[in-house]
């Protein structure tokens, strides 16, 4: 229970740090003018909406869904790269750990409520975010455009509640001209964040499940990225803890990267035997103090 | 194991390679322009 604890402690600082440094821009969020300067050249790995008050950088789906609906470009080819990298290395290790999105459905999901709710049997439903992710995300943008060849960014139009959370509210909460001009386009994604607000109190992480386009996109990289859970089959005593724990509704002991799977090291904490572990710096490499071993220094 | 790393290698590689291959096309100055104004399609007003 104490690795639980020190587990959860951890992954709760590093993602608030995050969410704060990727935010940073503080004045934003009183005078209502978003960051201009060099760093919003540069996307963060989670998704944080660019027309946030305080965000220093740009979100991938949203740079994904500009370079689309622009006349010059189909696909971005900097940000496909750019997302290949980060899900190469960690696979959804961004989205346990660096998406403030992610993080804020975990703050809900620790107010206390009469009954938590089980997702194991909608396991299906987490295909949704593909079709997210290649309609909204990919096609729509180049397939719906207007007289110029330009197209809608159509996830975030429609479809993202970061928007409404971290751009429109901000900037209602400040600006009369703002607050005007929102009409039936807002009250639907407002009605979006709040379904996803409710779920999140009884449901862990529903977003992130069948929605998210990005944790689709890192999902893809989960079985082949740098970092990736092991499990030692020899070892384990079918006790289950993992299972029960999970937030995503994982099996650690059938598949221990599973696409699913946020990387929240949960699993690994609980696991009574270590059959579950984190994966060790250098793991794989030659051992180099071999030469050493039973020699007396 | 060893294939696996092999496609983790690759995967990075390809990364960024498309990377500087986007940065070449000028794709950077293109989600600049949006990132830096009100993106209204994204607060619910567009």
């Amino acid at each position: 229970m104490d690795r639980l604890k020190t587990q959860r402690r951890k992954r709760f600082g590093i993602q608030a740090l995050w969410t704060l440094l990727t935010n940073a821009n503080f004045t934003g969020f009183l005078d209502g003018k978003l960051y201009k300067g060099p760093l919003k050249q540069f996307c963060v790995p989670g998704l944080n909406c660019y027309s946030c008050p305080g965000a220093l950088g740009s979100c991938p789906i949203g740079a994904m869904q500009a370079l689309a609906g622009s006349p010059d470009y189909a696909l971005s080819l900097l940000v496909l790269g750019f997302l290949m990298v980060v899900g190469g290395l960690g696979g959804r290790l961004v989205c346990g750990f660096l998406c403030p999105f992610g993080w804020f459905q975990d703050l809900l999901h620790r107010i206390p409520f009469p009954k938590k709710f089980s997702t194991r049997r909608l396991r299906p439903l987490t295909w949704l975010k593909y079709g997210v992710l290649v309609v909204f995300v990919f096609l729509l943008p180049n397939l719906m455009v207007n007289v110029l060849g330009m197209g809608d960014p159509t996830f975030c139009k429609y479809l993202c509640p970061q928007g409404i959370l971290e751009g429109a509210l901000p900037l209602a909460a400040v600006s009369e001209n703002t607050r005007a001009a929102l009409g039936a386009l807002f009250q639907w994604k407002f009605a979006l964040l709040l379904a996803v607000v409710l779920l999140s109190v009884m449901v862990s992480r529903p977003f992130c499940k069948y929605l998210c386009p990005l944790g689709a996109i890192y999902a893809l990289f989960n079985k082949f990225s740098l970092y990736r859970l092991r499990f030692l089959p020899e070892e384990c005593v079918h006790c289950g803890k993992c299972v029960t724990i999970c937030p995503m509704d994982c099996d650690p002991t059938r598949d221990p990267n599973s696409p699913e799977c946020i990387r929240c090291g949960e699993c690994v904490a609980v696991c009574p035997t270590r059959a579950l572990q984190k994966p060790k710096i250098g793991a794989g490499l030659p051992d180099k103090t071999a030469p050493y071993k039973g020699v007396e220094l | 194991m060893k294939n696996s790393r092999i496609v983790t290698a690759v995967i990075l590689l390809t990364g960024a390679g498309l990377m500087a291959l986007g940065l070449t096309r000028g794709e950077l100055g293109v989600y600049f322009v949006k990132s830096i104004n009100l993106c209204l399609e994204c607060v619910g007003i567009g």
